[in-house]
């Protein structure tokens, strides 16, 4: 790998984690794309570098969560026994699928991610329900300090095999594709479990580092982890992400999302055609 | 180990794994950039330093699983020690068993 092709990876690298933290979606969903479409880099190994970064931004983000108390360490150590097994899946799986198959599952991924922002609600808390005997029994109940309403809320998950269920599909896509998969994880916790939405978002963050330590085992034991790819990805992309975390509380939500969908779009497109094989 | 206590270690253990496994990237980098990928630096080649720094950014999230494995201990939390004792499990299978 040349000098001058480390640094372009590097800076689209830092725009991929850029931009990724701005649209709450991570950077693995938009490198994996990046590298293959504009730097021909092989798909596994694209996927390999990606899962990579998603480690780095998993691991310094969950780190304030957590002291934050707004991550609940139980139901992520819960959830996590389904994301981890779903990852190691998709991971082995991915070495069988032909990657037609799986340009086409992260178009449909990055599109379907551009149709949530796009529907996004509003912040309102779930309504309070009385803990069911089996979250009880999981210790799958807590509170978090909510800083805007000035109280401690407190939570009770619900539907919890199908949060569960869910969150294996989650690790799944995650190992297939490299990516974080955030966007499925929430959806299972916020949508299927209702938690509320900070303790959703934060919870899923935390799980993404080991649920992609699982199939990042896989990839590297597969050779599948190019140093010379996976450090200028993995660094740019923990650059990208920090620079946007700190550039996030002064932007509006209209901004962002105005900014930001066009171009999810855009890659979901490009994607899918890379899938069907028609260049565009 | 008080809950507070026990979010402080995992935090701990998340950003010093990062901090570590960025210095070695970061070494392997620059490297890279004055010497080539297979240029020697420390008696040996930029991508194995860069390559030992993304095995530790890797085990970062295990370490952090096995500390809380040893504080649902601590917490006498027999069934929380259990299930996150699984998916230590788990991702070790996954990083001894694919070869």
């Amino acid at each position: 790998m040349s000098p001058g092709l480390d640094a372009a990876i590097l800076m689209v690298s830092v725009a991929a984690g850029f931009l990724g933290a701005l649209g709450g979606i991570g950077g693995g969903m938009l490198v994996v794309p990046a590298l293959t479409i504009v730097f021909g880099v092989p798909l596994h190994l694209a996927i390999g570098a990606s899962i990579v970064s998603v480690i780095a931004t998993s691991s310094g983000a969950a780190a304030s969560y957590v002291r934050d108390r707004l991550t609940n360490l139980r139901i992520a150590m819960f959830l996590e026994l389904a994301t981890t097994s779903g990852a190691v899946a998709g991971a082995l799986l991915a070495a069988v699928v032909a990657p037609s198959a799986l340009f086409v599952l992260l178009g449909l991924v990055l599109l379907g991610s551009a149709a949530q922002q796009f529907l996004r609600l509003g912040e309102e808390l779930p309504p309070a329900v009385e803990p069911s005997p089996l979250a009880v029994r999981l210790e799958l109940v807590g509170s978090y300090p909510d800083a805007r309403m000035g109280r401690e809320v407190a939570y009770s998950a619900q539907r919890i095999p199908l949060g569960l269920g869910l969150m294996a599909g989650a690790g799944v896509v995650s190992g297939l594709l490299g990516i974080g998969s955030g966007a499925l994880k929430v959806l299972a916790m916020d949508g299927a479990m209702r938690l509320p939405m900070k303790v959703s978002s934060t919870t899923s963050n935390f799980m993404i580092g080991v649920t992609a330590a699982a199939s990042a085992g896989v990839y590297l034991g597969r050779g599948q982890i190019d140093p010379t790819i996976a450090t200028p990805v993995a660094l740019g992309v923990l650059v990208g992400a920090l620079a946007g975390a700190r550039l996030l509380p002064h932007l509006s939500n209209r901004q962002v999302r105005r900014a930001f969908l066009p171009i999810l779009v855009l890659i979901g497109l490009e994607t899918l055609a890379r899938g069907f094989g028609v260049g565009l | 180990m008080s809950p507070d206590r026990f979010r402080w270690v995992v935090s701990t253990v998340l950003l010093g794994g990062l901090a570590v496994s960025t210095a070695l990237l970061l070494a392997g980098l620059v490297a890279s950039w004055l010497v080539g990928w297979q240029g020697l630096v420390l008696g040996m080649p930029a991508t194995a330093l860069a390559r030992i720094g993304l095995i530790v950014l890797i085990a970062t999230p295990v370490l952090r699983v096995l500390v809380s494995v040893i504080g649902f201990i601590l917490e006498r939390d027999r069934l929380y020690a259990l299930i996150t004792a699984a998916v230590l499990g788990i991702v070790l299978a996954s990083l001894l068993l694919v070869r």
